[in-house]
């Protein structure tokens, strides 16, 4: 860690300073100013345009007694569970490229992983949204032809979902109980390049002694990675649970294209970003959608307060 | 443009003033730029007599919708009309003043005052015959008085008090529009007696006076042909029904009145 | 050496793509035309309609114009329309807008003052390109089938915009689909025909064993449709909602008339127009409500559905893609005489008060204003409008213009009612619309139904319906509002003897539309309070 400088040395190396300055300038205004005039806009009965009109704390009120609001917080909860769980594909295979002992492979490998990542985000909803479709999508194509379509309906009948029927296309997107399921599978097998990339960074930080250790001591390939490999890129799990809380917390472009801006059938896959967009842009009420934000901004704050409290990584 | 009403104009033409240095400022807010005229009429010098009321009073208008609106401003403004109503009670400042101080009890604040507004419209009607905003305050009248959660019988008698001042308003525009809204609230509540042939009666006497707005003159005309057939004055309704049908030929109420009139 | 110019590839790659870009860049305001020629004027203008027919039309019209002015060039900007607010804004407040956009998509009216040039002057001129045609002399707003009220902005009391398009909905058939499965091209005349038609095809459909559906439905299709023959159940109803004289319906009289028990959801007529929603929606393909446009326009063109129903603006992009004779219809209605929808319905729905679009205003930013007005007005001409509808295939704005025989079938149907109810009341009626929307699966789902739907609207549609009425009395309130400054700056100036006319004109008309827009807020403000929901 660097050793701090006395003002009066930082001072004298004022030039230095204007290196940052670009920097500090962009980040202020494409960043924190939005934010302070999501603040500000937060205090006004304001929809959209010039015109607005301070109504104090009436937004924040309105907020606490919004069962849509709150309601939408146990989506995102079901969605950041099932998210950690979404974590496991990329750390396994980082760990499997990380093993392999011929370094062209693990290129090779590392490449095919990132490779995906030319394709924008946008296509890949798109290509997922016609997955989902339900005359035409190759996810109830892959069903009928393997017969798991029959086993679902059998499933179903005994029971009693009441979701899947004998004739009739599952309407992944269309169906309430199904909206949730779908925004889960989406993006299966769930192997994001990022986290791949990040975790074997972590891994490559191991040092091989710390294998050979483990070798000796007769530890197996599952041991070495529970008691090795895992505890030793904690501190990239925890920051990839950090990202992963916040842009699921934040995250609405999902849920938007796929269910569009009410959520689906019976609101079932409105989430908080979601319903602020409703709120802007459908109901024209921005200054009350900024204290939507708000509100899941200090929700967001109390969640990484907690990660960074609870989620603690031994330093050794 | 019809004489009466080019009378009016050049009537109102008469009473004001010559071409002035804060016209930019009140073309700015007749185009909605409300922060830009505002800013004109803060920084513009502060003189003596009309002029400084002139100032005063664009200055008073523009915080009504200077953007963010707050409470400060209003209550700014607010002093500010009542400033210029003390100052020179007889000026056509003072008349701007008193109607936009009622507006602002009648709309602006929270909760609304309307007795305020009902006082100030009601001096400016009595003390300002003939005046654009006091004639004005006949229709704001009509609406506050009528479309209130009263009774029946209440809204009747306060029908029939407010139809003293039909024949005390001297301006083709305050008669339009007070027999505008008196005919239209006849519309709305039809406990109002003979509601019906009331609103006949003003609807017509709006459309002597001149509606320039197509979609208001056809509104208005289809409610005449319409009443007067309910009313089984079938000479009226054909009347009426032929002149919207003959100037609105591209209107999605064409076919269900030359239905209307084919059954009369 | 190998590695070093591996990893100098990405970088040159880089260098090559950030030339291209500068060159393009930098041409884009090179002063000399494409022959070589001295400084031409570039007149811009930018619009998001990217379907197929209207670049090529705008196009040919811009050469057109060029023929005729050998010194100007146009230049055309096509935006997508997702991204189109977001660029609009950021190009006026920039100060980088094209002498030309078009309006509609993210302009808030604060922006069309300061941005953009009252056209009103321009309006009640005769069109100098018109000379020589029928309607040479007639003020341009006249030579408008909807006397330019497309362009018209009723807060500002201007025009502000030249509209140079229709638009309809219409119901397209694949003909070849349908002879094979009926026997003859005959197209449905009434709502009744057109279930008959989609059980027929369902039945051909199942015994073929081919995937087909009746009708081709999506997120943004299916409402054109369903939405007409709900609102065809409800024109009688809705004629008792309006106070007597009044006869176009009114959103806040019929939420208000709901509030107060003059009808719900379970009044005959709303009932009869979910089942009939019900049916059409069980004709479409399952899932129908989860899709977007382009896969239901998929559907029809591959031959899997025998109709769609969409709007005037497709018909090129589909004639385009299909390889088979499309016919269109309107919307079929019920008729009086039907059994069971008969009793609710009025008749086929009047298309007379849609107003023209495609409406292109003119920025305050164009460096060659009088130029850019100028070719406004070749838009706006009947030359330009015939190429407009001959090149697009869309439905022209100017009278006199001769539309094609593709073009004919969109042509408004003149002769027919008011509409009834909406499902939503109205689609500005955020929270009503967004719990039907969020219900909507409940009546077009095989295992739903219409009680199935009602039930689960009802209880919360009062609550939606009063918190849409308060946001629309707020609405009403801003607009008064910003009405008396405007009111009291006119009536100021208009004291002058001096003032010009038009300043007298606009205080007329301002006074009037004040007196409407002060009727509308008390009427609101009075349904409100009547539903016991008292005013701030």
């Amino acid at each position: 860690m660097a050793a701090p400088i006395s003002p009066r040395k930082a001072w004298h190396e004022w030039n230095l300073y204007l290196f940052i300055l670009p920097a500090v300038l962009l980040i202020g205004l494409f960043c924190y100013f939005p934010a302070a005039s999501a603040i500000y806009h937060s205090f006004f009965r304001w929809s959209g345009g010039e015109e607005k009109e301070f109504i104090g704390l009436k937004n924040f009120y309105d907020v606490l007694g919004d069962g849509v609001f709150w309601n939408s917080f146990w989506v995102i909860g079901i969605l950041v569970v099932s998210n950690l769980f979404k974590l496991a594909p990329a750390i396994l295979i980082a760990v499997l490229i990380h093993r392999l002992k011929s370094e062209r492979w693990q290129y090779l490998y590392r490449i095919v992983v990132v490779l995906p990542m030319i394709v924008p985000g946008l296509v890949t909803l798109f290509i997922w949204k016609s997955f989902f479709d339900p005359t035409q999508g190759a996810l109830n194509r892959f069903l009928d032809l393997t017969g798991l379509k029959t086993a679902l309906v059998a499933l179903d009948r005994a029971v009693g979902w009441g979701v899947f029927h004998e004739g009739i296309p599952i309407a992944w997107l269309g169906e309430p109980s199904l909206v949730i399921p779908s925004l889960i599978l989406w993006g299966f097998p769930w192997i994001g390049a990022v986290g791949v990339l990040i975790y074997l960074a972590g891994l490559q930080s191991i040092g091989s002694e710390v294998y050979e250790a483990a070798q000796l001591d007769g530890a197996g390939p599952w041991q070495t990675f529970f008691h090795i490999e895992f505890p030793l890129i904690m501190t990239q799990v925890r920051l990839s649970l950090v990202m992963l809380i916040i842009s699921t917390l934040q995250g609405f472009g999902l849920q938007f294209l796929l269910l569009g801006q009410d959520g689906g059938p019976g609101g079932r896959g409105m989430v908080p970003g979601l319903w602020m967009f409703n709120r802007a842009f459908l109901a024209g009420e921005f200054g009350y959608a900024c204290a939507l934000g708000l509100f899941l901004f200090a929700f967001i704050l109390g969640l990484t307060w907690v990660n960074n409290r609870y989620v603690r990584v031994e330093k050794t | 443009m019809s004489p009466c009403r080019l009378l009016f104009f050049l009537w109102i033409g008469v009473g004001g003033a010559t071409a002035g240095p804060l016209d930019p400022a009140w073309r700015d807010a007749s185009n909605l730029l409300f922060n830009q005229a505002h800013q004109q009429f803060q920084r513009a010098a502060k003189k003596e007599g009309a002029a400084e009321r002139e100032r005063m009073l664009g200055h008073g208008i523009t915080l009504l919708n200077l953007q963010p609106r707050t409470q400060s401003n209003l209550e700014e403004a607010r002093a500010l009309f009542q400033r210029l109503m003390a100052q020179a009670p007889e000026s056509g400042e003072a008349r701007f003043a008193a109607f936009y101080l009622a507006r602002l009890y009648e709309l602006y604040d929270h909760p609304a005052q309307p007795d305020q507004a009902r006082r100030l419209y009601r001096q400016l009607l009595e003390d300002h015959p003939g005046d654009l905003l006091a004639e004005r305050s006949a229709s704001c009248l009509v609406l506050l008085d009528l479309y209130e959660t009263i009774s029946d019988e209440e809204r009747t008698r306060r029908f029939h008090a407010l139809e003293s001042w039909a024949s005390r308003l001297r301006t083709p525009t305050g008669r339009r529009d007070f027999s505008l809204n008196m005919g239209y609230a006849c519309l709305d509540f039809p406990a109002i007696e003979a509601s019906r042939a009331r609103a006949i009666h003003y609807l017509l006497a709006a459309e002597k006076e001149g509606i320039t707005q197509h979609q208001m003159e056809a509104r208005t005309w289809i409610a005449i042909g319409e009443l007067a057939r309910l009313e089984g004055r079938k000479e009226l309704a054909r009347e009426y029904y032929q002149k919207f049908l003959t100037k609105y030929r591209r209107d999605n109420r064409h076919y269900t009145l030359q239905k209307r009139l084919e059954t009369l | 050496m190998r590695e070093k110019l591996f990893n100098f590839i990405g970088l040159a790659l880089l260098a090559l793509c950030f030339a291209a870009s500068l060159v393009r860049t930098l041409s884009r305001h090179a002063s000399t035309s494409e022959d070589g020629q001295p400084q031409r004027i570039t007149i811009r203008f930018a619009h998001w309609q990217l379907e197929d027919g209207p670049r090529e039309a705008f196009a040919r019209i811009a050469a057109e114009y060029s023929r005729l002015h050998p010194e100007v060039r146009i230049e055309q900007l096509p935006i997508p329309e997702r991204v189109f607010s977001s660029w609009l804004v950021t190009q006026l407040v920039g100060g980088t807008a094209p002498d030309i956009i078009e309006l509609g998509k993210g302009l808030e009216i604060g922006q069309l003052v300061r941005y953009f040039v009252p056209l009103s002057d321009l309006a009640e001129a005769p069109n100098p390109y018109n000379h020589g045609t029928p309607l040479e002399g007639l003020p341009l707003r006249e030579t408008f089938f909807d006397g330019m009220e497309g362009g018209y902005n009723p807060l500002l009391l201007e025009y502000y915009g030249v509209p140079i398009s229709g638009g309809s909905i219409r119901l397209f058939y694949n003909l070849e689909l349908l002879e094979r499965i009926t026997g003859s091209r005959r197209l449905p005349r009434t709502s009744g025909e057109l279930m008959a038609l989609c059980e027929k095809i369902a039945r051909h459909a199942a015994k073929e064993g081919v995937p087909l559906v009746p009708i081709a439905g999506s997120r943004y299709n299916a409402p054109f449709l369903m939405e007409a023959l709900f609102s065809s159940q409800t024109q009688k109803l809705a004629e008792t909602l309006n106070p007597p004289g009044i006869i176009d319906g009114n959103p806040v009289a019929q939420a208000s008339g709901y509030l107060e028990g003059r009808w719900n959801l379970r009044s005959d007529a709303v009932r009869s127009g979910l089942t009939l929603m019900r049916e059409v929606g069980r004709a479409m393909q399952p899932g129908f409500s989860q899709i977007m446009r382009d896969d239901a326009t998929l559907l029809f063109v591959q031959n899997r559905a025998v109709m769609i129903c969409t709007g005037s603006w497709d018909a090129t992009s589909i004639r385009r893609q299909i390889t088979f004779p499309l016919g269109v219809s309107p919307i079929p209605f019920p008729s009086p005489n039907d059994p069971v929808y008969g009793p609710h319905t009025l008749g086929a729905r009047s298309e007379a008060g849609v107003n023209a679009g495609i409406s292109f205003g003119l920025t305050r930013y164009s460096s060659h204003p009088e130029v850019a007005a100028d070719f406004l007005l070749f838009l706006a001409s009947r030359q330009a409008n015939q190429l407009w509808t001959d090149v697009s295939g869309w439905i022209p704005s100017i009278l006199t213009t001769r539309p094609g025989p593709e073009v004919e079938p969109f042509l408004p149907v003149l002769e027919g009612w008011l509409p009834g109810l909406m499902p939503s009341i109205s689609k500005g009626f955020a929270d009503t619309s967004r719990l039907f929307n969020t219900s909507f699966h409940l009546l077009v789902s095989p295992f739903g139904s219409v009680e199935a739907m009602i039930d689960t609207l009802e209880d919360d549609y009062p609550e939606a319906i009063r918190r849409d009425l308060e946001r629309e009395r707020l609405k009403r309130i801003q607009i008064l509002q910003r009405g008396d400054t405007q009111l009291a700056a006119l009536a100021w100036l208009a004291r002058d003897p001096a003032a010009p006319p038009a300043d007298r004109a606009r205080l007329d008309l301002l006074l009037q539309a004040d007196s409407t827009n002060q009727r509308n807020f008390y009427r609101t403000r009075f349904a409100l309070e009547k539903a016991g929901t008292p005013s701030p």
